[in-house]
């Protein structure tokens, strides 16, 4: 059943960074609206935000919520959201268990992260190539395998 | 001296984990703690295990 899932473990600080990860993850298939009071999700569910991620071309978009402490909250409907942010480990995986025109996938279901996984990696790697430049560190990108990417910051 | 460094691995749904090595005591929680505040939720306690390692830091789901 549809519902909205609120991914309490990842946090956004910093909505320039935000933006440029959308831009790099999914250039023009979506964007980032900072004046957005209210987001498209399932019926009945809670629509109010503090800001929006838009998704071209579908009916759902990610919304931004105020955590009171600086930062936000992302919020959406995993079972409707358009797989624009799907990691591409995970839509592997569903294309093996579900074939290559699986219009949805029970495992995003599940583990709703995977939902829009690519873009909280990608934000997460930028934010801290950022943190690490402003003490002056040099960083690197490090492919870990299964989808996993390390930064390594010298110091 | 050892080459310092910390390691923060990205998953693809949205979890990390924060390393340190080549740290002295307890100085590498002082060095991770800035990359660890990236995360809503900590699972479980820092921890120095070895020369240093801070804990996994897991998605948590709420409805």
């Amino acid at each position: 059943m549809s519902h909205n899932v609120k991914l309490a473990g990842v946090r956004v600080t910093d909505l320039d960074i935000l933006d440029e990860a959308i831009k790099k993850v999914a250039p023009g298939k979506a964007r980032l609206d900072r004046t957005a009071k209210t987001f498209r999700t399932y019926r009945g569910q809670d629509p109010k935000c503090d800001a929006a991620i838009i998704l071209e071309g579908s009916d759902h978009d990610i919304g931004l919520k105020a955590d009171g402490e600086g930062g936000y909250e992302l919020v959406f409907d995993p079972y409707a959201l358009a797989p624009t942010f799907v990691h591409e480990t995970a839509a592997h995986r569903c294309t093996q268990l579900y074939g290559q025109n699986a219009p949805t996938c029970a495992t995003l279901t599940h583990t709703p992260g995977l939902a829009i996984g690519a873009l909280t990696q990608e934000y997460g790697l930028m934010q801290a190539e950022y943190l690490a430049s402003q003490q002056g560190y040099s960083t690197q990108r490090v492919n870990a395998g299964e989808g996993r990417i390390a930064l390594e910051v010298m110091m | 001296m050892a080459d310092k460094k910390v390691t923060i691995t990205y998953g693809p749904d949205g979890t990390g984990k924060v390393e340190a090595e080549g740290f002295e005591g307890g100085t590498c929680l002082d060095a991770t703690k800035v990359f660890e505040q990236q995360f809503a939720k900590q699972v479980g306690d820092r921890e120095m295990t070895g020369e240093c390692a801070a804990n996994n830091i897991g998605v948590r789901i709420r409805n």
